[in-house]
């Protein structure tokens, strides 16, 4: 079926397209807590396409529970571990510091 | 063609996440950056997956989202008792 696979073909370019947002992002942002927020949130609805896109390509109900088990996974997961990150982060007062985050 | 497109996409946002790897000013910019890394693979798998009809990956991206996650939160962790 044509519908089908051109719906497969645009979920898959969408979610590449945010996992290179989350990697522009993580490489260009000037400090430690907007690379974080780049990298969980846009990784996440990545991931979560290319979730979808299986689900739709692989109708059965054993692909379908395990994607949705794999996507509770992640969106549990994520937001746990930059928060950690984050907070081991966040004492240290020059972490912020809007130009660059260069100085150590 | 589609398919190619997100193979390209992929493999700068790998380039890119290492490139961050490599230079990040503080130890925690570098724990981001392997934690994406992971997320890219977890994309190139599922990809891999769509593409030749195995939806066993599916299983990989499960224990690959789980052990990064340990992994993050335990070098987090040594973050906050080092500081």
């Amino acid at each position: 079926m044509i519908m089908k696979e051109t719906l497969v073909d645009i979920i898959c370019v969408l979610g590449s397209l945010a996992v290179f947002l989350a990697a522009f992002g993580v490489l260009r942002l000037p400090d430690f807590f907007t690379r974080t927020h780049a990298a969980t949130k846009a990784s996440a609805f990545g991931i979560g396409c290319f979730l979808l896109a299986a689900c739709i390509v692989f109708p059965q109900p054993n692909v379908i529970l395990k994607s949705i088990f794999a996507l509770i996974a992640l969106f549990l997961t994520l937001p746990v571990a930059s928060q950690a990150l984050a907070d081991a982060v966040r004492p240290r007062s020059d972490a912020v510091d809007g130009e660059g985050g260069e100085k150590q | 063609m589609a398919f190619t497109i997100c193979h390209i996409l992929l493999a700068l946002s790998l380039v890119m996440a290492a490139w961050r790897l490599f230079k990040g000013p503080t130890v925690a910019d570098r724990v981001l950056a392997i934690d994406l890394l992971a997320a890219i693979t977890a994309g190139a798998i599922m990809l891999h997956a769509i593409d030749s009809g195995a939806p066993v990956f599916v299983d990989v991206i499960v224990v690959l989202g789980v052990i990064v996650f340990f992994g993050t939160v335990a070098l987090a962790r040594i973050l906050t008792r080092d500081s």
